[in-house]
């Protein structure tokens, strides 16, 4: 038994067997595939051949053309090397007879050739092994490329262990064949966290090297709730996990039956809890999980893995795809949020920043790129004819900032009005507080819009100068920081004095600690994933706003993160025991 | 069908040795026949010629004598073809 620790991203438990996805650079370690699964196997190796030849002789053609016939010829023959019916046999009698995978079969049948080559005592030979290692990568990108598909045909679920994975390779997963995913790299919030946390799948990243420890079909537990992974565990904790699961399965089920309840404290103060969606698909789990609307419906979805860029017409379709599952419900629309490095249409020269982090991104990326961001715009205006549609701007640094963008707005809103375009004049605009400048003038950027919306995230991530990818300081991101909560406290006392209503979208939001602790800081709105908005619920229900108060008090007089945790944590197992039971 | 034994031996022709582009357009050329060609050199054998990587397991060295016998219908003009290709410098 080995226990790996990592950052808890996505809650739950999960007991399954290991499916080992490697990068590249990974070695291939000893894996099997179930018994008699055979045949499948070596149809999976014969198609990886066919597609690897093809991709070699389309090289041999370009390079052909660039370089000369001769050279393209290299390609030619790296074409009938993945071809070779030897090298095939090989493997699919490796697949049949030992039950290996395709690709640790052909990683066995390359090395032993490529010794043998290099056993034949000639110094060109030797050379010549490189050959090999490059047409083994081919048929091996092949292989781990239709890998995705191939976790839609597995026997029995499994549990997802990689390198790395990117948000989209973790949106592609699907609840019925992945029970819980591990990475070795990864921070708390990394897209890959908040999709994973979307699917309501339990997940742990940053766990650190730990792939080479485990081969496929090994059982592991994934436990998303504490950050921890345990590879080959010893029956007692087994048991243990196993009865964990069935407790959080009960849990489930009661959080479930709050859906319907309001989000009311044991002293009655209204909490308004809304949900945050990543895309369309998700509205419906604002319904399902009993949120009051949408408190932020990010929009990079529109933008990303695409040639070019979303026209109005997307654009407000996918507004109203969310608008008719939720008619009537608030639904607060983020303008664009991502960085320069993200898109095809902006060929800033930017776009190689030194620190993306600090660079043209967010609203500084729509104020340099107008016209994107009119089309945007457009879109969400005219969708405010539709339904409850809020507008909020992301990244607001400075009051200027927020003025430009508030005066295209309304350059937008005189253009539609112009062509007899309906839309809600009034809509009501908001803007995110997520710098420390934008929090230190709360009570100046107050008096130009309708609401706050504190993005813990980034607010984290820019007051404590961490960035929070960067495994060697991401102890320093911490949400308890006492400087991150008296900034969240000046932010609400400001919004308090102009009396506009501020909510926090960042992952605080879904803790149940920080949620208590928002809540004594006199937050009255929290948005929540999805996920994490039935729990949230319980834990309002189960507390007094007055005793809130008094413990934010208590916790803005202590001077380090880990005294604020400690102290949250333990307020938190008084009441509302089972939310960190495991 | 007539079945023609040929045997026949060829001295590598180009300075890197037998190479993979080689040996490849040995493969390629082996599948057009459909007489059975075995390569040799030395103590190693390519039992079937139709495979690359076998050809590239002989390790034949600029200059190194390579025998290349082919039983078949068509043997005659496969081991013509193969003793060219070998034979050549690149």
């Amino acid at each position: 038994m080995e226990i790996k620790r990592g950052i808890p991203v996505s809650p739950g438990v999960a007991i399954g067997p290991a499916w080992v996805l490697d990068t590249e650079e990974v070695r291939i370690p000893e894996r099997f595939i179930p018994q008699g699964a055979y045949p499948e196997e070596i149809q999976r190796f014969d198609e990886a051949v066919k597609a690897a030849a093809e991709e070699a002789r389309a090289d041999q053609r370009t390079v052909a053309e660039k370089l000369g016939e001769k050279y393209g010829e290299i390609f030619g023959a790296h074409a009938a090397l993945i071809e070779d019916p030897g090298l095939r046999n090989e493997v699919a009698a490796n697949i049949r007879d030992r039950g290996f995978t395709a690709e640790y079969a052909l990683s066995r049948v390359i090395r032993r050739r490529a010794k043998l080559l290099a056993g034949l005592d000639q110094r060109f030979l030797a050379d010549r092994q490189s050959d090999l290692f490059d047409i083994e990568k081919r048929l091996l990108r092949q292989l781990i490329g239709r890998r995705q598909e191939q976790l839609h045909k597995l026997a029995e679920p499994v549990v997802l262990l990689a390198h790395d994975l990117t948000p989209s390779e973790t949106a592609q997963l699907d609840r019925q064949h992945v029970l819980a995913f591990a990475t070795e790299v990864g921070g708390r919030t990394s897209h890959t966290a908040i999709v994973a946390g979307v699917l309501g799948i339990p997940a742990v990243v940053g766990l650190g090297k730990f792939l080479t420890d485990v081969s496929g079909g090994d059982l592991v537990i994934v436990d998303g709730n504490r950050g921890i992974v345990i590879l080959d565990p010893d029956a007692d904790t087994l048991e243990h996990y196993r009865q964990a699961q069935q407790a959080i399965a009960g849990l489930e089920k009661e959080l479930v039956e709050l859906r319907d309840l309001p989000a009311v404290t044991r002293d009655g103060v209204r909490i308004h809890l809304y949900g945050n969606i990543e895309f369309p698909e998700e509205a419906h789990q604002i319904l399902e999980r009993g949120a009051e609307g949408v408190g932020l419906y990010r929009t990079e979805f529109l933008y990303l893995g695409r040639k070019e860029d979303p026209t109005e017409q997307e654009h407000l379709e996918a507004y109203l795809k969310v608008i008719r599952q939720l008619p009537s419900k608030p639904i607060v629309i983020r303008t664009l949020d991502v960085g320069a490095d993200k898109f095809s249409s902006v060929t800033d020269p930017l776009a190689q920043e030194r620190n993306p982090f600090l660079g043209v991104r967010s609203l500084r990326l729509c104020l340099r790129n107008k016209n994107l961001f009119r089309v945007q715009l457009r879109a969400i205006l005219r969708a405010s004819a539709y339904g409850d549609v809020r507008i909020m701007f992301p990244m607001v640094s400075t009051i200027s900032e927020l003025r430009e963008a508030k005066l295209l707005l309304n350059d937008v809103m005189d253009e539609l009005e112009e062509e007899k375009i309906p839309f809600n004049r009034r809509i009501p605009i908001g803007t995110m507080i997520e710098v420390p400048s934008a929090a230190l003038l709360a009570d100046w950027l107050a008096r130009e819009v309708d609401f706050f919306s504190i993005g813990t995230n980034d607010l984290i991530q820019y007051t404590l100068a961490a960035d929070r990818t960067n495994e060697n300081v991401a102890y320093l991101y911490n949400a308890s920081d006492p400087a991150v909560i008296r900034l969240i406290e000046q932010v609400v006392r400001a919004a308090e004095r102009a009396g506009i209503p501020v909510n926090v979208c960042g992952e605080m939001s879904g803790e149940p600690m920080y949620a208590y602790l928002l809540i004594g800081l006199g937050l009255r709105q929290l948005s929540a994933p999805p996920h994490a908005i039935p729990e949230i619920k319980k834990l309002i229900r189960s507390i007094t706003a007055a005793e809130a108060r008094q413990d934010a008090q208590a916790v803005l007089q202590m001077e380090t993160a880990q005294d604020i945790a400690t102290y949250l944590r333990e307020r938190i197992r008084r009441i509302l025991p089972e939310a960190l039971a495991f | 069908m007539t079945q023609d034994r040929i045997v026949r031996s060829v001295r590598i022709g180009d300075p890197q040795g037998l190479h993979i582009r080689q040996a490849a357009e040995c493969a390629r050329a082996a599948a057009r026949f459909h007489s059975q060609i075995v390569l040799r050199h030395g103590d190693r054998r390519a039992e079937n010629c139709r495979s690359p990587f076998d050809i590239l397991q002989l390790g034949a060295g600029f200059g190194a004598e390579v025998v290349i016998e082919a039983v078949g219908p068509d043997a005659g003009e496969a081991v013509e073809e193969l003793a060219a290709i070998l034979a050549r410098a690149d």
